[in-house]
């Protein structure tokens, strides 16, 4: 079991944080559909305390992701890589960072100029941010839907870019991301 | 015509006479507030617009009589987003029951500075005896009562259907007054 990334695979810690937060990116998204749509009564409200534990939950998740990426630096590209496709890869990768950042740190905005109380997962109560605003709830809110259909175009591209790597230049690039098996070569 | 009022006028301050144990609200300085829960948060609400006739004398309980209307409408939990469900159907009924009012009956004194009132209050058209502890200090002219209760709301049918449930907003709700008041 190879936990650390090396210059071929990325290692196990990776792989886990890459996934857990794809999961967790696509119920968020799935969530925040429904609990909008989801007639006023008490499972709306917690339709939308499930988003925000598992936005505060994504948030840690991304934030430890990024510290264990310091320490361990990306397999690089296959060597043939044309450059504006470096450079696209390089600032897909970056933004779905600060994106994976920047959503749940405005819904939190959002819930506190809102002033509702946040307790994470039931146990965590964490404290409103600001106070409440009106105006500050509305900017937010529209923050927070700009950022997503954002996230939603970069994650389309990112996915096929990765399929694209897989089927049409079939090199290594998707499977390195996956759970490695036995190959006898 | 101008007779008759008088005459009503003067009918009407002998029913009630004014007494010195008669105490005027300092609205600036007083809150009548509740403190609630919401999924496991406590939010902190208050009533902007509220009377209250108070009579109390600690000499003089079986006089004494407080009586005190709540406009309903004058909500403020902290939340616009809260505050715009709270006038619903679902929980105080505003449109249909727009005040709350609570109405001593009787007092009782408890050692020290403190007292209960029992009374009815009536909020979203359902009237209950409640008893109402509170504490007194006056000095010349001025007192400050301090009120303490916990209600629970579906006992006057606040959450209504599936908000009856504690799942999202809990049922007890502790109600809290600070009045200032002089004669």
């Amino acid at each position: 079991m190879q936990w650390r990334n090396t210059p071929q695979r990325w290692g196990m810690i990776a792989q886990l944080l890459h996934w857990l937060i794809a999961l967790a990116v696509f119920a968020q998204i799935a969530l925040g559909w429904i609990m909008i749509y989801w007639r006023l009564s008490p499972t709306k409200f917690q339709l939308y305390s499930l988003h925000k534990s598992l936005g505060v939950t994504l948030l840690l998740l991304v934030v430890i992701r990024l510290l264990w990426r310091l320490g361990n630096p990306a397999p690089p590209l296959p060597a043939g890589t044309p450059s504006w496709e470096r450079r696209t890869a390089f600032l897909t990768h970056e933004l779905l960072y600060v994106l994976l950042i920047a959503l749940p740190v405005s819904g939190y905005l959002i819930n506190s100029a809102t002033n509702f109380p946040l307790v994470v997962w039931g146990v965590l109560p964490l404290p409103n941010i600001t106070g409440e605003n009106k105006a500050l709830e509305e900017l937010a809110e529209a923050l927070h839907l700009a950022l997503f259909w954002l996230l939603a175009l970069l994650l389309l591209l990112h996915i096929a870019a990765a399929l694209r790597h897989h089927w049409l230049l079939q090199d290594d690039v998707l499977r390195r991301m996956l759970p490695a098996r036995r190959r006898g070569h | 015509m101008w007779r008759a009022i008088v005459v009503g006028l003067l009918l009407a301050s002998l029913a009630l006479p004014a007494s010195a144990a008669d105490w005027q609200v300092d609205t600036a300085h007083s809150r009548l507030g509740f403190v609630g829960t919401q999924q496991g948060g406590t939010f902190t609400g208050q009533f902007h617009r509220w009377q209250a006739q108070l009579r109390f004398d600690p000499q003089d309980l079986p006089h004494s009589r407080f009586e005190v209307t709540v406009e309903i409408d004058s909500i403020d939990t902290g939340s616009r987003e809260r505050d715009q469900y709270l006038p619903d159907e679902a929980w105080f009924a505003a449109r249909q029951f727009p005040t709350a009012t609570f109405r001593s009956t009787s007092f009782s004194a408890r050692g020290g500075n403190n007292y209960v009132a029992q009374g009815e209050l009536t909020l979203r058209g359902v009237t209950r005896p409640i008893s109402l502890p509170f504490s007194w200090e006056s000095r010349g002219g001025q007192a400050k009562l301090h009120a303490e209760t916990t209600l629970n709301r579906t006992d006057f049918g606040v959450g209504q259907g599936e908000f009856a449930s504690s799942d999202v907003v809990g049922r007890q709700v502790r109600v809290v007054a600070d009045l200032v008041l002089h004669q």
